[in-house]
Protein backbone atom coordinates (compact mmCIF):
# COMPACT_ATOMS: atom_id res chain seq x y z
CA UNK A 1 0.00 0.00 0.00
CA UNK A 2 1.56 3.29 -0.95
CA UNK A 3 1.81 6.38 0.96
CA UNK A 4 -1.25 8.79 0.55
CA UNK A 5 -1.27 11.84 2.86
CA UNK A 6 -4.09 14.39 2.62
CA UNK A 7 -5.05 17.72 3.38
CA UNK A 8 -8.35 16.64 4.60
CA UNK A 9 -8.84 16.18 8.47
CA UNK A 10 -9.59 12.27 9.97
CA UNK A 11 -12.87 13.10 10.63
CA UNK A 12 -13.86 14.79 7.07
CA UNK A 13 -12.72 11.84 5.24
CA UNK A 14 -14.61 9.63 7.93
CA UNK A 15 -17.71 11.58 6.86
CA UNK A 16 -17.00 11.25 2.72
CA UNK A 17 -16.75 7.26 3.81
CA UNK A 18 -19.83 7.35 5.64
CA UNK A 19 -21.34 9.14 3.04
CA UNK A 20 -20.20 6.78 0.04
CA UNK A 21 -21.57 3.88 1.92
CA UNK A 22 -24.65 5.50 2.29
CA UNK A 23 -25.05 6.16 -1.65
CA UNK A 24 -24.44 2.62 -2.22
CA UNK A 25 -26.64 1.48 -0.13
CA UNK A 26 -29.49 3.64 -1.94
CA UNK A 27 -28.24 2.18 -5.43
CA UNK A 28 -26.45 5.27 -6.21
CA UNK A 29 -22.89 4.53 -7.61
CA UNK A 30 -21.66 8.45 -7.60
CA UNK A 31 -18.72 8.39 -9.98
CA UNK A 32 -17.43 11.89 -8.12
CA UNK A 33 -16.26 9.63 -5.25
CA UNK A 34 -13.23 8.27 -7.03
CA UNK A 35 -10.44 10.15 -8.55
CA UNK A 36 -10.29 10.09 -12.95
CA UNK A 37 -7.15 7.61 -12.26
CA UNK A 38 -8.19 5.53 -9.22
CA UNK A 39 -7.56 2.02 -8.69
CA UNK A 40 -9.51 -0.76 -6.59
CA UNK A 41 -7.92 -4.11 -5.52
CA UNK A 42 -10.95 -6.33 -4.81
CA UNK A 43 -10.94 -10.16 -4.15
CA UNK A 44 -13.83 -10.67 -6.23
CA UNK A 45 -13.00 -8.51 -8.99
CA UNK A 46 -9.36 -8.34 -9.18
CA UNK A 47 -7.17 -4.91 -9.90
CA UNK A 48 -9.80 -2.46 -11.65
CA UNK A 49 -8.29 1.06 -13.15
CA UNK A 50 -9.71 4.67 -13.68
CA UNK A 51 -13.11 6.13 -12.64
CA UNK A 52 -15.40 4.66 -15.36
CA UNK A 53 -14.34 0.99 -14.94
CA UNK A 54 -14.57 1.04 -11.04
CA UNK A 55 -18.44 2.73 -11.12
CA UNK A 56 -19.11 0.27 -13.99
CA UNK A 57 -17.87 -2.97 -12.11
CA UNK A 58 -19.66 -1.83 -9.02
CA UNK A 59 -22.93 -1.09 -10.63
CA UNK A 60 -22.93 -4.97 -12.14
CA UNK A 61 -21.65 -6.09 -9.24
CA UNK A 62 -25.23 -4.74 -6.93
CA UNK A 63 -27.70 -4.79 -10.12
CA UNK A 64 -26.49 -8.88 -9.87
CA UNK A 65 -27.67 -9.19 -6.37
CA UNK A 66 -31.42 -8.77 -5.07
CA UNK A 67 -29.56 -7.13 -1.79
CA UNK A 68 -26.53 -5.95 -1.56
CA UNK A 69 -25.91 -4.18 1.93
CA UNK A 70 -22.49 -2.17 3.56
CA UNK A 71 -23.03 -1.47 6.72
CA UNK A 72 -20.32 0.26 8.48
CA UNK A 73 -19.20 -1.26 11.87
CA UNK A 74 -16.25 1.50 12.05
CA UNK A 75 -14.94 3.76 10.08
CA UNK A 76 -11.50 4.87 11.72
CA UNK A 77 -9.30 7.38 9.12
CA UNK A 78 -5.91 9.22 9.82
CA UNK A 79 -3.58 11.19 8.03
CA UNK A 80 -2.64 8.55 5.54
CA UNK A 81 -5.88 6.10 5.21
CA UNK A 82 -9.78 5.81 5.81
CA UNK A 83 -10.15 2.33 6.77
CA UNK A 84 -13.87 1.21 6.70
CA UNK A 85 -14.97 -2.26 8.49
CA UNK A 86 -18.21 -3.15 7.18
CA UNK A 87 -21.03 -6.39 7.52
CA UNK A 88 -22.36 -7.03 4.10
CA UNK A 89 -25.55 -8.66 3.23
CA UNK A 90 -25.83 -9.92 -0.12
CA UNK A 91 -28.46 -11.78 -1.24
CA UNK A 92 -29.37 -13.43 -4.52
CA UNK A 93 -31.90 -16.71 -5.31
CA UNK A 94 -33.20 -16.82 -2.19
CA UNK A 95 -29.33 -17.64 -0.51
CA UNK A 96 -28.04 -15.02 2.16
CA UNK A 97 -24.73 -14.15 2.63
CA UNK A 98 -23.44 -12.34 5.13
CA UNK A 99 -19.65 -11.36 5.60
CA UNK A 100 -17.23 -8.74 7.18
CA UNK A 101 -15.33 -7.04 4.80
CA UNK A 102 -12.38 -4.60 5.15
CA UNK A 103 -12.25 -0.96 2.84
CA UNK A 104 -8.63 0.48 2.95
CA UNK A 105 -8.76 3.63 1.30
CA UNK A 106 -6.52 6.37 0.41
CA UNK A 107 -7.73 9.88 -0.60
CA UNK A 108 -6.41 12.58 -2.63
CA UNK A 109 -6.90 15.82 -1.53
CA UNK A 110 -10.01 16.63 -3.15
CA UNK A 111 -11.49 13.65 -0.79
CA UNK A 112 -12.10 11.37 -3.75
CA UNK A 113 -10.64 7.58 -3.59
CA UNK A 114 -7.54 7.33 -5.18
CA UNK A 115 -6.77 3.81 -4.19
CA UNK A 116 -9.19 1.47 -2.58
CA UNK A 117 -8.14 -2.26 -1.61
CA UNK A 118 -11.92 -4.33 -0.63
CA UNK A 119 -10.76 -7.27 1.56
CA UNK A 120 -13.73 -10.22 2.57
CA UNK A 121 -12.96 -12.70 4.66
CA UNK A 122 -11.94 -15.30 3.24
CA UNK A 123 -14.87 -17.56 3.60
CA UNK A 124 -17.49 -15.73 2.34
CA UNK A 125 -14.98 -14.89 -0.89
CA UNK A 126 -14.95 -18.54 -1.24
CA UNK A 127 -19.31 -18.49 -1.07
CA UNK A 128 -19.51 -15.57 -3.36
CA UNK A 129 -16.80 -16.52 -6.44
CA UNK A 130 -19.33 -19.94 -5.72
CA UNK B 1 -17.80 -7.57 15.87
CA UNK B 2 -19.14 -6.59 19.25
CA UNK B 3 -19.09 -3.66 20.45
CA UNK B 4 -16.07 -3.12 23.21
CA UNK B 5 -15.61 0.63 24.67
CA UNK B 6 -12.37 1.09 26.25
CA UNK B 7 -10.72 4.24 28.12
CA UNK B 8 -7.29 4.39 27.36
CA UNK B 9 -5.46 6.89 24.56
CA UNK B 10 -5.64 6.03 20.98
CA UNK B 11 -2.02 6.43 21.74
CA UNK B 12 -1.29 3.91 24.21
CA UNK B 13 -4.31 1.30 22.41
CA UNK B 14 -1.74 1.56 19.85
CA UNK B 15 1.07 0.98 21.69
CA UNK B 16 -0.66 -2.19 23.35
CA UNK B 17 -0.28 -3.71 19.35
CA UNK B 18 2.99 -3.38 18.71
CA UNK B 19 4.08 -4.40 21.63
CA UNK B 20 2.20 -7.92 21.05
CA UNK B 21 3.47 -7.73 17.63
CA UNK B 22 6.94 -7.63 18.85
CA UNK B 23 6.01 -10.13 21.54
CA UNK B 24 5.47 -12.78 18.65
CA UNK B 25 8.06 -11.71 16.81
CA UNK B 26 10.62 -12.57 19.07
CA UNK B 27 8.48 -15.72 19.43
CA UNK B 28 7.48 -14.56 23.28
CA UNK B 29 3.91 -16.39 23.38
CA UNK B 30 3.93 -15.93 27.02
CA UNK B 31 4.54 -12.17 25.97
CA UNK B 32 1.39 -12.34 24.05
CA UNK B 33 -0.84 -13.98 25.87
CA UNK B 34 -1.01 -11.45 28.85
CA UNK B 35 -1.69 -9.10 26.52
CA UNK B 36 -5.18 -10.55 26.51
CA UNK B 37 -7.93 -10.63 28.54
CA UNK B 38 -8.99 -13.95 30.40
CA UNK B 39 -11.29 -14.61 27.21
CA UNK B 40 -9.56 -13.50 24.29
CA UNK B 41 -11.05 -14.66 21.15
CA UNK B 42 -8.78 -15.11 18.28
CA UNK B 43 -11.18 -14.93 14.27
CA UNK B 44 -8.73 -16.13 11.96
CA UNK B 45 -11.03 -16.96 8.72
CA UNK B 46 -9.70 -19.36 6.30
CA UNK B 47 -8.83 -22.44 4.81
CA UNK B 48 -5.52 -23.32 6.88
CA UNK B 49 -5.38 -21.11 10.17
CA UNK B 50 -9.31 -20.38 10.22
CA UNK B 51 -11.44 -20.86 13.07
CA UNK B 52 -12.85 -19.23 15.95
CA UNK B 53 -10.37 -19.56 18.79
CA UNK B 54 -11.69 -18.37 22.63
CA UNK B 55 -9.69 -18.31 25.37
CA UNK B 56 -5.85 -17.61 25.89
CA UNK B 57 -4.80 -21.65 25.28
CA UNK B 58 -6.77 -22.30 22.35
CA UNK B 59 -5.47 -18.77 20.47
CA UNK B 60 -1.80 -19.53 21.76
CA UNK B 61 -2.31 -22.38 19.97
CA UNK B 62 -3.62 -21.36 16.79
CA UNK B 63 -1.21 -18.28 16.25
CA UNK B 64 1.90 -20.57 17.72
CA UNK B 65 0.85 -22.70 14.54
CA UNK B 66 1.95 -19.82 11.93
CA UNK B 67 5.64 -20.15 12.98
CA UNK B 68 5.43 -23.87 13.44
CA UNK B 69 4.06 -24.13 9.23
CA UNK B 70 5.67 -20.76 7.99
CA UNK B 71 9.53 -19.41 8.08
CA UNK B 72 11.10 -16.00 7.95
CA UNK B 73 7.71 -14.76 9.26
CA UNK B 74 8.16 -10.44 8.17
CA UNK B 75 5.56 -8.31 9.77
CA UNK B 76 6.02 -4.57 8.68
CA UNK B 77 3.20 -2.24 10.29
CA UNK B 78 2.33 -0.06 7.10
CA UNK B 79 0.12 2.30 9.28
CA UNK B 80 -2.04 1.87 12.75
CA UNK B 81 -4.88 3.16 13.31
CA UNK B 82 -7.66 3.77 16.01
CA UNK B 83 -10.65 4.93 17.38
CA UNK B 84 -12.48 4.40 21.13
CA UNK B 85 -13.23 0.72 19.74
CA UNK B 86 -10.99 -0.22 17.48
CA UNK B 87 -7.31 -0.50 16.78
CA UNK B 88 -6.58 -1.52 13.08
CA UNK B 89 -3.29 -2.02 12.09
CA UNK B 90 -2.14 -2.74 8.00
CA UNK B 91 0.51 -5.01 7.57
CA UNK B 92 3.38 -5.60 4.92
CA UNK B 93 3.95 -9.56 5.71
CA UNK B 94 5.74 -12.15 4.14
CA UNK B 95 6.91 -15.28 4.84
CA UNK B 96 8.96 -18.63 3.24
CA UNK B 97 7.64 -21.94 2.68
CA UNK B 98 10.04 -24.51 0.63
CA UNK B 99 12.05 -22.34 -0.48
CA UNK B 100 9.89 -19.80 -1.65
CA UNK B 101 8.94 -16.32 -0.46
CA UNK B 102 5.45 -14.90 -0.20
CA UNK B 103 4.08 -11.63 0.16
CA UNK B 104 0.52 -10.61 1.54
CA UNK B 105 -0.95 -7.39 2.88
CA UNK B 106 -3.30 -8.44 5.75
CA UNK B 107 -5.75 -6.31 8.09
CA UNK B 108 -5.42 -6.71 12.12
CA UNK B 109 -8.39 -5.64 14.26
CA UNK B 110 -8.57 -5.36 17.53
CA UNK B 111 -10.99 -5.06 20.83
CA UNK B 112 -8.97 -3.36 23.88
CA UNK B 113 -10.85 -3.45 27.21
CA UNK B 114 -10.23 -0.70 30.17
CA UNK B 115 -7.61 -2.39 31.60
CA UNK B 116 -5.60 -2.48 28.41
CA UNK B 117 -6.49 -6.43 27.63
CA UNK B 118 -6.90 -7.16 23.93
CA UNK B 119 -9.97 -9.00 24.46
CA UNK B 120 -10.82 -10.12 20.64
CA UNK B 121 -8.81 -10.00 17.50
CA UNK B 122 -9.49 -10.65 13.36
CA UNK B 123 -7.17 -11.59 10.49
CA UNK B 124 -8.28 -10.51 7.16
CA UNK B 125 -5.48 -11.85 4.72
CA UNK B 126 -4.75 -13.94 1.75
CA UNK B 127 -5.76 -17.60 2.98
CA UNK B 128 -5.50 -19.36 0.14
CA UNK B 129 -1.79 -18.07 -0.67
CA UNK B 130 -0.91 -19.56 2.28
CA UNK B 131 -2.76 -22.69 1.93
CA UNK B 132 -0.91 -22.85 -1.55
CA UNK B 133 2.33 -22.59 0.93
CA UNK B 134 1.99 -25.19 2.56
CA UNK B 135 -0.03 -27.43 0.43
CA UNK B 136 2.21 -27.05 -2.45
Amino acid sequence: MAEAKTTLTPAQKVEKARKALEDLNRGEVNPEAFAEDAVLHGVLVGDLRGRDAIVSALEKQRASYDEFRQEPHAILADEDHTVALVNVTMRRGGQEIKAQQVLVVHANDQGQIREVWAMFDPDATKKLAR
Amino acid sequence: MAEAGVKLSLDQKIQLVRDAFAAFQRGDMKALSDAWSDDFVWHSRGSVFGGDFKGKDAAIAAIARYPQELQDIKLDFHDILANDKHVVALVNSSFKRGGKTYQDQIVYIFHINDQGKTTEGWIIADTEMAKNAIEG
